[in-house]
């Protein structure tokens, strides 16, 4: 355990080297959480939804940056660049699960991003949260059990589009794929509420709104608590599904492995 | 048993071919032939714990897939390696464990990061006892001159810094096994010597088993006692380094210095001309003659000013010996 904690610090520790990378990612979250802003107002504003108030829109609007940052990912680009210049014959070379020394990795980056990003927009919006509905105690300790859930979820996903580049070499077209799907099933732009019913029953059948979206209703307690089992055992059973499938597909990666260069 | 044991290795990769310009590649992408290609043909040998083999070949001689296999990153098509009691790679983290390994041509180090947090970082990936590990890190950082930028960003050091911090934490956890895969490229002459007294050292002080590839033959001189070489995937020679120079070697050549033009060459079926200008002359015997003979032999003749008897380099043979196999 203690390798992969290791792993973690260092690579938070790395993305601490760069203070302009820092200040214009913070840039950038503000900007997307305006826009974020904007266009809940403009959705509130056509009366589809009265019982949702401002302050109530600002805490999904933050709610959904944070969680959007936990759950980012490169690992499948990561994958696909060592697989190109070859460098998988490094990362091989440690003892140290792959997969759980990329979990470390992501982390770090995830934690780094997830606090820079969003501290700046919560000391912004703390003047206008008041009045917001805040989670309680039984609601925040789910939430957190699902979001951890959503985080491994998300991992597990692109890390297995990852793997395909053991086949292909490339698999940005995968990536780009899986970014569209997890954008439309996830609700990541525009919340799944607003759906037609056939997308909402089909969104059930996917992993992605297992991701953000119903760690995200938990917090704000859109999902009661006796409900609550549902999405975290669904994300549970997804997990469990997809380590297995990214354990066989590993198994068969490894022996088709063909190194590139030197 | 030997301590590493290879037996039949073979490794075959496909590959696709392509036409050329831009008609070639649009035809593959409906219609693709594959050739394949036999990297590592057969390939069997044994080394004993301490040994220090050089391992040597021309380009794309299948001597970094060897070592890939031997280290766990790729499986044979065919063959057995074995080092200890585990097979790479079926075992890769066991054999992690054990072995440490460099690969010239990258970089297992943080980038963005000081050496020593790479450093740290091998330290919990091998586990190493705390005491052990600083003793490692002052005795590395000693031995391979480190200390004056252990603490710079790795991406601010020279490409000899960066080599000496990879052979550094492939050190760390006293691995039984140094795989090194051109290890002195793009060095400078200082760098490589400091190198190859670091490896000598440590293998005498920890009888580290170590296998080198490289196309530098000074470093086989320097440090190695064993010559495996190959070609094509297969494996031409095994043996000690004298061993390889009375196979391959013809004997040793003899210069000639002259002060004024020399005399006219004379042809005959002794001697033969490999090189020559106004003032200088190389000369190589055909026949099995002893260094004495032929010097007094050529003083009689051409009276030159100054003669040196040069033993063939070792790169020299191994040029020849490639070509020798190019020919077949």
């Amino acid at each position: 355990m203690k390798k992969y904690l290791t792993v973690f610090i260092k690579s938070l520790k790395s993305e601490l080297i760069y203070r302009w990378a820092a200040l214009w990612g913070m840039v950038g979250a503000v900007l997307g959480f305006l826009i974020q802003i904007f266009l809940w107002q403009a959705l509130l504003s056509t009366g589809v939804r009265n019982d949702t108030s401002f302050p109530d829109m600002l805490l999904y609007v933050l709610i959904n940056s944070f969680m959007l940052q936990l759950t980012r990912t490169d690992v499948a680009s990561i994958i696909e660049n060592t697989m190109i210049d070859g460098a998988i014959s490094m990362e091989l070379l440690r003892p140290i699960s792959y997969k759980g020394y990329m979990l470390a990795q992501t982390l770090g980056k995830n934690i780094y991003g997830s606090l820079t990003a969003t501290v700046p927009l919560l000391l912004l919006s703390l003047f206008f949260l008041s009045g917001a509905a805040f989670p309680n105690v039984a609601h925040i300790l789910l939430f957190t059990l699902s979001a951890l859930l959503g985080i491994a979820l998300m991992f597990e996903v692109t890390y297995l589009v990852g793997l395909t580049a053991f086949w292909l070499q490339r698999c940005w077209f995968i990536r780009f794929y899986l970014n569209g799907l997890r954008s439309i099933f996830g609700g990541t732009m525009v919340p799944l509420w607003f759906y037609p019913e056939f997308l909402i029953t089909l969104s059930y059948w996917l992993p992605f709104r297992y991701m953000t979206f119903e760690p995200i209703n938990i917090f704000l307690m859109k999902t009661p608590l006796e409900q609550a089992w549902i999405p975290i055992l669904a994300a549970l059973m997804w997990l469990v599904g997809l380590s297995i499938a990214d354990n066989l597909i590993w198994r068969a990666a490894t022996k088709k492995l063909a190194v590139n260069g030197g | 048993m030997s301590f590493i044991e290879v037996t039949g290795l073979c490794k075959d990769y496909r590959i696709a071919k392509q036409e050329k310009g831009i008609t070639g590649a649009v035809k593959s992408l409906f219609h693709r032939e594959y050739t394949v290609k036999e990297a590592v043909r057969n390939v069997s040998f044994s080394l004993e714990k301490g040994e220090v083999v050089g391992y040597i070949g021309p380009n794309g001689a299948g001597k970094s897939t060897t070592i890939k296999m031997l280290s766990g990153v790729l499986l044979p098509t065919s063959g057995v390696a074995k080092t200890g009691d585990i097979i790479p790679y079926e075992n890769r983290k066991e054999n992690a464990k054990r072995i440490g390994v460099v690969f010239g041509q990258r970089s297992q180090l943080y980038w963005d990061l000081p050496i020593s947090d790479t450093f740290d970082l091998y330290e919990s990936l091998y586990s190493v006892p705390r005491e052990r590990f600083r003793q490692n890190c002052n005795f590395f950082t000693e031995l391979l001159d480190m200390g004056d930028f252990l603490h710079q960003p790795v991406r601010q050091l020279s490409l000899g810094q960066k080599m000496k911090a990879n052979i550094a934490i492939a050190l760390l956890h006293d691995p039984e096994v140094l795989y090194l895969d051109e290890p002195t490229i793009g060095l400078d002459v200082t760098s490589k010597k400091v190198l190859r007294d670091a490896l000598k050292n440590i293998n005498t002080q920890r009888n580290t088993t170590i296998i080198l590839t490289t196309h530098d033959m000074d470093d086989i001189e320097a440090v190695c006692q064993r010559l495996i070489m190959i070609d094509q995937g297969q494996k031409l020679f095994d043996g000690t380094l004298g061993d390889f120079r009375s196979k391959y070697n013809d004997g040793f050549t003899v210069k000639l210095e002259f002060d004024t033009v020399p005399p006219p060459w004379q042809e005959n079926g002794e001697y033969e001309l490999l090189e020559g200008d106004e003032r200088h002359w190389l000369i190589k015997s055909k026949t099995e003659m002893t260094a004495k003979t032929a010097m007094i032999d050529l003083i009689g003749i051409y009276d030159p000013m100054n003669l040196y008897v040069q033993e063939e380099r070792i790169e020299d043979i191994v040029r020849r010996a490639y070509a020798v196999d190019e020919v077949v």
